[in-house]
């Protein structure tokens, strides 16, 4: 899958593309946006993730870009800025999607999938982790082809684990992606582990082995087993 | 009152005590005229008397008594006296009834005889005419003073239609508006000063405006970018196998203190931004909606804390204001109260047409009360706050001209925050 990171701050790009190789995307970066103007042109991507302040130019324009070249790439807009304003022109423009810095690379992770998965109409519309199968169209989870019930947010909880296997997640990243910011400030050490107990009972009742490893005091790696 | 009608009514209350004074001093001057023409003509008559006595001396018994007016009667006085004017009453004939006359006295010896003459000339129309005159003069006074109203009125709307044509623009002004404002040019020096005045302070405003505004942009851009950094290689270094328990738990911490420093920045540019009003935009907010909503986002984890939440929601509660602003209000006091409320004890939420109350149980605060809503004010107790959320809920409704109280009920151990639209 190809990917174009587009960010003018050194560190930032470094540190994305690290994480995003590692999850087996083929990652192409501009620092600028004219070498970007370029590169959108040039080759297709599957997703862009542009930064809104760019030295030479304002990311916005790239997303015009894309849209005006009928490009298929999704699109994540990210901006230091908080302004509901970027954010709407953004998605008016055409973006799938806006985060706002700072964010976590599993949280980048889990929107590039998740815009991948609602993109390909035809592909991979299941997510297998050893015996458990996800169904996303119908945040649906079966285990030995037996539906698994699950709350909403024990489904998303489950689909981040996945989205991030052999990744350890810090409770407060997991936290912020499944319930929202809202829980930004609070303390939730506690909740997650009593969400994440539920999961894995419900888990281990259907019949799957435990692929919820706990760090303790940093958070949990959804693995294959040491 | 307008300033025409204003002007209008001054200049006729003016004219009002200058027409009656002018009433009176107009029928004095007019008067004292008549007067000495009256006196005049007294003294001339006197002079022809004087002439025909002195060319036919009468016999005492044939002096003139047939003209009422002019009286002459031998007198043993020898002396010659100047003559006097006096103003006295006179049997009038035409009238029947006295009147005033105008009466000139004198001794006049022509010869070894004198003669007592008395000349009257009686007021008749004179008076009338002195009244007359006078008022209709002052009326006709008074007609030019509303003429001349009037054409004040229609000369001054004229004159004065560019200055209204500032107030217009001046109400639609906005700092932040899409345009520059355009005050109209006038070929009256004044306002073609005042339009060119505000032309520049306009400018000047707008660029000072944009230029906060872009230093707040940029400040929040320029913080945000580091802390980025510093949570991304945090992310990459977690992933490391090397780690043991104590490495990933700094870790944690590092991160808490990233995420806190990164709310707190935005916290504080929001403040800014509020202070700039750089949230011009406002809706009618249907609060009832977004205070449930809000409170059902955090049902999990109220559901985990054990705490139960008593609403009380007034469906199609409308209040305008800006919609991110209302959500950060709303969401900080129902965050605040969720997040230091007791476990297992209860909170109330009531939202009326007037009013939004939010109560939970808990110690009473570490700090003085007058403090609840200043900045950087918090309980130290939870390393994760900010200390900045009340101090935003207090700065959006004092944008809004609402009122945020603050009370805590020791017998019940309830804080309480109420706000009233």
């Amino acid at each position: 899958m190809k990917i174009l990171l587009i960010e003018d701050e050194p560190s930032l790009l470094v540190a994305m593309r690290h994480y995003l190789e590692g999850e087996q995307y083929n990652v192409s970066t501009a620092n600028n946006f004219r070498t970007a103007s370029v590169k959108v042109h040039d080759y297709d991507y599957d997703c862009v993730v542009v930064d809104i302040t760019l030295p030479d130019g304002n990311g916005l324009a790239i997303v015009k870009e894309l849209k005006d070249a009928h490009s298929q790439a999704g699109i994540i807009i990210v901006s230091a800025k908080n302004s509901l304003d970027d954010k709407l022109t953004g998605l008016e423009l055409g973006a799938d999607d806006y985060l706002t810095k700072p964010f976590h690379l599993p949280e980048l992770n889990a929107r590039i999938r998740s815009l991948m998965r609602r993109r390909q109409h035809d592909g991979e519309t299941q997510l297998v982790f050893g015996a458990i199968t996800l169904v996303p169209n119908r945040k649906q989870v079966l285990v030995a082809n037996q539906s698994v019930e699950l709350t909403i947010k024990e489904y998303e909880l489950l689909l981040f684990l996945v989205t991030n296997k052999n990744r350890l997640l810090s409770k407060s990243v997991i936290v912020e992606h499944v319930w929202g910011d809202y829980m930004d400030g609070i303390d939730s050490h506690d909740f997650l582990y009593t969400h994440v107990r539920n999961l894995r009972r419900k888990l281990l009742d259907a019949g799957s082995p435990d692929y919820i490893t706990t760090r303790y005091g940093a958070g949990y790696i959804f693995t294959e087993g040491e | 009152m307008k300033l025409l009608h204003k002007t209008a009514l001054y200049l006729l209350l003016a004219a009002l005590p200058i027409a009656l004074g002018g009433v009176f001093l107009l029928n004095e001057y007019i008067h004292r005229d008549i007067l000495d023409e009256i006196d005049e003509l007294l003294l001339s008559e006197f002079i022809q008397v004087k002439e025909q006595l002195r060319q036919h001396p009468p016999a005492a018994t044939d002096l003139p008594g047939w003209d009422p007016n002019v009286q002459i009667a031998l007198t043993t006085t020898p002396a010659q006296t100047a003559p006097t004017y006096k103003d006295t009453l006179a049997y009038n004939h035409r009238e029947h009834e006295p009147a005033p006359v105008r009466m000139l006295r004198s001794t006049y010896a022509v010869g070894n005889k004198a003669y007592r003459v008395t000349l009257q000339q009686p007021y008749l129309e004179f008076d009338e005419i002195a009244r007359a005159l006078s008022v209709g003069v002052i009326v006709c006074f008074l007609i030019v003073v509303m003429l001349l109203v009037g054409a004040d009125i229609l000369v001054t709307r004229r004159i004065w239609q560019p200055f209204y044509g500032i107030i217009g623009q001046l109400q639609q002004y906005r700092v932040d508006g899409p345009d520059e404002a355009e005050f109209p040019a006038s070929n009256v020096a004044e306002f073609n000063l005042l339009s060119q005045s505000l032309d520049v302070m306009s400018r000047r405003t707008r660029h000072q405006y944009a230029q906060q505004k872009q230093f707040t942009d940029n400040a929040s851009h320029e913080m945000q970018t580091p802390l980025s950094v510093l949570s991304f290689e945090l992310d990459l270094l977690q992933q490391s196998d090397r780690l043991d328990e104590t490495d990933l738990d700094r870790i944690q911490r590092a991160q808490q203190e990233i995420q806190r420093l990164s709310a707190m920045n935005q916290s504080l540019l929001l403040l800014a931004k509020i202070g700039n009003q750089q949230f011009p935009h406002e809706d009618a907010v249907n609060i009832s909606d977004l205070v449930t909503q809000l409170l059902d986002n955090y049902s999990d984890y109220v559901a985990h804390r054990g705490i139960t939440i008593n609403r009380m929601i007034k469906e199609e509660t409308f209040r305008n204001m800006n919609s991110q602003l209302a959500e950060v209000l709303f969401s900080n006091l129902i965050k605040n109260a969720i997040r230091h409320g007791d476990a297992n004890r209860s909170i109330f939420v009531q939202a009326g047409t007037n009013s939004f109350t939010i109560t939970n149980e808990g110690d009473p605060l570490p700090f003085p009360e007058d403090q609840i809503f200043g900045r950087f004010v918090r309980n130290q107790a939870l390393p994760q706050s900010t200390g900045l959320g009340l101090a935003l809920v207090k700065e959006i409704a004092d944008q809004y001209g609402m009122s945020v109280t603050y009370k805590y009920a020791p017998s019940m151990r309830r804080h309480m925050v109420q706000v009233d639209f």
